[in-house]
């Protein structure tokens, strides 16, 4: 599994690191789902993530399965398509 | 237990579900399904049961493939005529899913045996061709009070039904009494059967023992699942448990020990 603990860069306290770069769908959703399985109601997940499809797909599913609400999703860099994207665990 | 790399991406399409999930999919890698009859019906039920993760499949059979079997059951190859059907079944599950173990018994179920081998199963699938192993897995499956689930097939038809004794549903004696000497029913040989109809209950099989494992869905209990599939008909018929059942109801037998089983009786011997 790729999640880490808390970064000092994290903008969120205790928050949980997931880094999926390199993943597509639907295994992007596969890890963050197995991740947020692991955390406690109101928990914090950042999802670090290049896959552009998995920026609307992650969310509607954890929606769809009443796992996690996104919070924002930020660009990592502004020349790459990398993404933080946030999450609340449900 | 953490799932691997692997197992994530192997499965990762039921890993996917709501109703699965990485907790499911250790359930499943924890769990012992037994699977009695390694012919057209356990035939589809294995490769399923291997392939979603389940964690140990028991598989009895005590018979060797023939030529007359392969046009339905599909875990036998040609080159597997005249090989024990248990072995032939290791090889390709084995190949299929390593996660799954596969544990071979390699002989006729019988009131002698039937507890022991059994008594560590979280769920059972009765997949022999015949009445008594039928009526003699109900029985033992009460006793130990394990789930379990029945299906049989003949021509383009077929029947299903799950039983969970610790709910007191509905079981086989409850429906079909004690026909388990002077069976006058047809066999497959004699009827013949279709090889879709066994694949399609196999299937169903397999369904109910995923369900009852990580608690999903409804099972076929209190009811009869009845298949045609010449006619395109997919039935329920509801069933009731029968307070003076013998193997079930308010004063039962341990049947095991006492029921006549035909010829099951005087194997092993």
């Amino acid at each position: 599994m790729l999640a880490m603990n808390s970064r000092d860069k994290s903008n969120y306290k205790n928050s949980t690191q997931l880094d999926i770069r390199g993943k597509m769908c639907p295994l992007t959703f596969v890890y963050t789902k197995l991740t947020l399985e692991v955390l406690t109601k109101g928990d914090i997940l950042e999802v670090y993530l290049d896959f552009p499809a998995a920026l609307k797909n992650i969310p509607e599913s954890c929606k769809r399965q009443n796992l996690a609400e996104l919070l924002e999703i930020k660009e990592i860099h502004s020349d790459k398509p990398e993404w933080i994207m946030i999450l609340r665990k449900i | 237990m953490d799932l691997t790399e692997e197992q994530i991406n192997r499965y990762s399409r039921q890993i996917v579900l709501k109703e699965v999930g990485g907790i499911g999919q250790k359930k499943l890698l924890a769990s012992k399904i037994s699977l009695i009859g390694l012919g057209a019906l356990g035939s589809s039920t294995a490769y399923y049961l291997a392939a979603a993760g389940v964690g140990t499949l028991q598989i009895i059979d005590f018979d060797t493939v023939e030529m007359s079997n392969l046009h339905r059951q599909i875990l036998h190859f040609t080159k597997d005529i005249n090989s024990k059907k248990t072995t032939s079944a290791a090889d390709k599950l084995n190949s299929l899913n390593p996660d799954c173990t596969i544990e071979i018994i390699n002989d006729h179920i019988t009131p002698k045996n039937s507890k022991a081998l059994l008594k560590d199963s979280d769920f059972i699938i009765e997949g022999s061709d015949n009445l008594p192993t039928k009526m003699l897995i109900n029985d033992t499956c009460i006793s130990l009070k394990i789930p379990f689930t029945i299906a049989g097939v003949l021509r383009f038809h077929g029947q299903i039904m799950t039983v969970v004794p610790e709910k007191m549903t509905s079981c086989y004696r409850c429906v079909f009494g004690d026909i388990t000497e002077g069976d006058s029913s047809m066999s497959c040989s004699q009827a013949g059967v279709i090889g879709f109809v066994p694949g399609v209950l196999g299937c169903l099989e397999a369904n109910e023992a995923l369900k009852y494992i990580l608690n999903i869905g409804d099972l076929i209990t209190n009811k009869i699942m009845y298949i045609d599939l010449l006619r395109n008909n997919f039935d329920f018929i509801e069933v009731h448990r029968n307070n003076k059942c013998i193997a079930c109801g308010d004063d039962p037998k341990d049947l095991v020990e006492e029921a006549n089983y035909g010829g099951l009786n005087a194997c092993n011997e």
